[in-house]
């Protein structure tokens, strides 16, 4: 199980860049965020060689199929597309400050997935949901939950600088970009989770056509991820046609981030359902 | 005899009814085959106990227990004794059949769906205004433009206009 090992290192890696751009945003110097760009870089090139591995490994073991199938190989995925995602976002912004809330995110999951008892174990997947389906759902599922976590940070951002005293010459916030920006950028991101999670949920649908002989079952996960959609539905909405702007959509998508995280980890870990691969 | 589960059957030359209730191929993963059954009488109360097949390797593995107490005691109901012969499961496969004419159209809807949120987001209603104004023999270009979707990237896109226009006439007046 060298993936696993790789993937505690990435861990660390993911923490040390956490207080590279800590350390950037209060000593206010740009060396520290170009050095935690690198350690971040170098930090998901472990992390998307241990995914290879393990995806090598399982088949190795007869049991083939992509590492995407249980809650550990969830929780990595989902980590890897937030700092993917955070990393394009930092390439096209160039402004590195989104990172001191991205990446403790990242490292956060990281933790979560290795160092509590949840099983690394690559484990057969249910014959009735061996699918290439797999790999359209749970991708565009967690690429648009990983958008989602972008925008709730950047959403933190925005409330932490309308919080500010604008006499104060705070050194810590000196580098987050303006609130119209982080207001901008927090709405593409809800934009390409909301379209993320439509394809999510309809690959998911079509999937369970073809697995069970019905797309839509009420199941508590399917459930769950529609009241999400509905939040995020509600949000988009308000800012389209009632012009929230701000502080308001701000806290929305704080709320949005907060039904997300219910309906990954607290469906699988509250209620039972056919999504039970958090269980073990 | 040859009973059902959970299927009545009266006793031979009796005056009561009995059925199985529950199976077991390995009761509690060592006392082997057993089943529950109940006996009821057509006078007086009904009556559960197990009846077990292996009854010699009970009877010394567990001594103490076994045929004391009344729901262990295959004698129970006086003057019967019951025997367990032969335990035998029926196997059987369920299947679901299900047919949905309309699914077809709930494609159809998702595809819309998908492709409404790229009208919606990603186009947008923008109307740009040019106004030339002339005054002390000087030319006047103002640029304007108004969107209802995304206005930084409208911002963005009108500097580069009224800057293009700038290098193209340097030396005139601009103001965007």
């Amino acid at each position: 199980m060298i993936n696993a090992v790789i993937l505690n290192y990435v861990t660390f890696v993911y923490f040390a860049s956490f207080m590279l751009y800590l350390l950037m945003m209060v000593m206010g110097k740009e060396v520290f965020g170009r050095l935690a760009t690198g350690v971040t870089s170098l930090g998901l090139l472990g992390h998307s060689i241990a995914i290879i591995l393990r995806w090598v490994e399982s088949y190795q073991l007869g049991i083939g199929h992509a590492p995407l199938s249980n809650l550990y190989e969830s929780l990595i995925f989902f980590s890897w597309t937030l700092v993917l995602l955070y990393l394009l976002i930092e390439w096209r912004t160039g402004n590195r400050s989104i990172g001191t809330f991205a990446t403790p995110l990242a490292f956060l999951i990281m933790a979560y997935a290795s160092f509590t008892n949840i099983t690394s174990r690559i484990q057969p997947l249910v014959p009735a949901l061996k699918s290439n389906w797999l790999l359209a759902h749970v991708i565009t599922c967690f690429v648009g939950y990983a958008a989602f976590g972008i925008a709730f940070g950047l959403s933190i951002m925005y409330l932490l600088k309308r919080l500010e005293n604008p006499n104060n010459e705070g050194l810590f916030l000196k580098l987050v970009p303006g609130s119209a920006i982080l207001d901008e950028l927090s709405y593409q991101m809800i934009v390409i989770g909301f379209i993320l999670l439509t394809l999510g949920i309809i690959t998911g649908a079509v999937w369970a056509h073809s697995a069970w002989g019905r797309y839509w079952g009420w199941d508590p996960k399917e459930t769950w991820s529609l009241i999400t959609w509905l939040v995020y539905a509600a949000l988009l909405h308000s800012r389209m046609i009632r012009g929230w702007r701000g502080k308001k959509l701000a806290i929305f998508s704080i709320v949005g981030f907060c039904c997300v995280i219910f309906t990954y980890l607290g469906v699988n870990l509250v209620l039972s359902g056919l999504h039970s691969y958090a269980q073990s | 005899m040859e009973v059902e589960q959970g299927k009545p059957v009266s006793i031979p030359g009796g005056k009561a009814q009995f059925q199985v209730l529950q199976m077991d191929e390995n009761l509690k993963g060592m006392m082997g085959p057993a089943v529950m059954i109940s006996v009821k009488p057509e006078q007086g109360d009904e009556m559960k106990f197990w009846v077990f097949q292996q009854v010699e390797m009970l009877r010394k593995r567990f001594p103490e227990v076994m045929f004391r107490a009344p729901i262990l005691d295959p004698s129970s109901f006086k003057p019967y004794t019951f025997f367990l012969g032969k335990l035998e499961n029926r196997y059987y496969t369920g299947l679901q059949v299900a047919r949905d004419p309309g699914v077809s159209l709930v494609w159809l809807g998702c595809f819309v769906m998908i492709g409404g949120f790229f009208v919606t987001f990603f186009t947008s209603h923008r109307r740009v205004w040019v106004r030339l104004s002339s005054s002390k023999g000087k030319t006047f270009i103002s640029v304007a433009g108004r969107a209802n979707k995304n206005p930084i990237g409208m911002e963005r896109e009108l500097e580069q206009v009224t800057s293009r226009l700038q290098n193209l006439f340097t030396g005139e007046g601009n103001k965007p």
